[in-house]
């Protein structure tokens, strides 16, 4: 028999209590985020509360955050039972967002998930966002973003905005055979395109950082 | 003295809202004004494109009204004319992110700091139009020598003298 159960959905993991009592749960839940299974596919996870008609106490979604905190993960909102809504938003300004959260937990993350490849030019107003590495067969066209938490190869003309290692790895690199986007950020960093025009280098050229600023240089010379 | 909005608009698409917003920008720092320019064409902007601000867009103003961020953070300087600022439109969105009673709420907080608002309205007579009219003070309609155009900016016309707004020029 079950207490809780979860489904992945597109704002995080969404877990929902069932009618069990507390500590059951907790135990539950305890038991099922240690699996090894469980370990890197809950890691990071923002995770959404479904209550149901279950009132939660202020103590005990403490506890919850406790539990999800040992997991890297954090809880981003709480639906279903009016009290346990008003507790969660009381609590909220103590939970730490989720962008401060385990940053090379991310990075390592990025690095495991699958690349993604987009075959087609990426046009004004259409954003990509990736958990790894972004491959773009076509161009980045001005007004369209890509953001991956990995690094974004562009095989075509990067004029876009393109942010690289947006969960905050600095080692995160651009790359593209014509790379002159309006906008280039890698982690933190922002770098913008020069107002004169710029010799570009063949036959590509990569972005990186590089004591602490944003460097372009010819591909393959490091 | 609390500054003015001014829309500009036109009815009719490409008869020259942009330029004309730009221009009078420009035009009205240089006479010592503090101007901000406000791209309510939201999803096909160009604003930012015709003043050469395009690579510094960091937040935009659905950031701003959505609270992800700072008007201070999204309102571009112009290095040329330190009186003239850009708040550049969103592009990945459309017209339906932004409420008139925001841009209201919107331009109230930019009458403190800046002398005159342009806001450089989307063509046609939708939900982007009527937002960009909304917090209007006075409205601007360009008109190119065309029988089209007269017709959209007399329609237009119509349209902002029914919102108890002065005659628009
Ligand atoms: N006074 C003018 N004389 C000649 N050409 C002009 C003038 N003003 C604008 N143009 C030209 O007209 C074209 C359209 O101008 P602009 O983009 O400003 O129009 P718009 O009304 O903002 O268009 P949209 O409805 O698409 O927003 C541009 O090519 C511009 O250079
Ligand atoms: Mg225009």
């Amino acid at each position: 028999m079950s207490f809780v159960s979860f489904k992945g959905t597109r704002e995080g993991l969404s877990i929902t209590l069932g009618d069990g009592g507390w500590r059951e749960m907790m135990s539950e839940l305890t038991n099922q985020l240690g699996r090894p299974s469980a370990q890197s596919f809950f890691r990071g996870a923002r995770v959404l509360l479904e209550t149901g008609g279950r009132a939660v106490a202020v103590t005990q979604i403490e506890e919850l955050i406790a539990l999800l905190a040992q997991h890297d993960m954090t809880l981003v909102s709480v639906m279903g039972e009016a009290h346990a809504q008003a507790n969660f938003n009381q609590l909220r300004a103590t939970i730490p967002p989720p962008e401060l959260l385990a940053e090379e937990t991310r990075a390592a993350q990025a690095r495991e998930t699958e690349p993604l490849v987009i075959r087609r030019t990426i046009r004004s107003g259409q954003v990509v966002r990736h958990a790894g590495m972004v491959i773009v067969l076509g161009d980045v066209n001005p007004g369209a973003e890509v953001i991956a938490n990995g690094d974004v190869i562009v095989w075509g003309k990067l004029r876009g905005v393109v942010h690289a290692g947006a969960a905050g790895d600095l080692r995160a690199t651009v790359g593209a055979l014509i790379l002159m986007p309006t906008q280039l950020r890698i982690g933190d960093h922002i770098a913008r395109a020069p107002d004169e025009k710029r010799v570009l280098r063949w036959p590509a050229e990569i972005a990186r950082v590089r004591d602490g600023q944003i460097i372009v240089e010819p591909w393959g010379t490091s | 003295m609390p500054g003015q909005v001014l829309t500009i608009t036109s009815g009719k698409g490409g008869v020259g809202k942009t330029t004309t917003t730009a221009n009078l920008g420009v035009a009205l720092a240089r006479r010592g004004k503090r101007v901000v320019c406000l791209d309510a064409d939201i999803g096909l902007r160009n604003l930012d494109v015709v003043m050469g601000l395009e690579n510094r867009i960091v937040f935009d103003l659905v950031d701003v009204i959505e609270g992800h961020a700072k008007l201070r953070q999204a309102l571009i300087k112009d290095k040329r004319l330190p009186e003239l600022h850009l708040l550049p439109a969103a592009q990945k969105r459309d017209k339906t992110a932004v409420t008139s009673e925001q841009m209201i709420a919107l331009c109230n907080d930019l009458k403190k700091e800046f002398d005159f608002i342009l806001i450089d309205s989307p063509a046609g007579i939708e939900s982007g139009f009527k937002y960009s009219i909304a917090p209007a003070d006075r409205v601007i309609v360009v008109v190119t020598p065309e029988v089209s155009s007269v017709r959209d900016a007399d329609r237009v016309i119509g349209l902002v003298e029914s919102q108890e707004k002065p005659s628009p020029q």
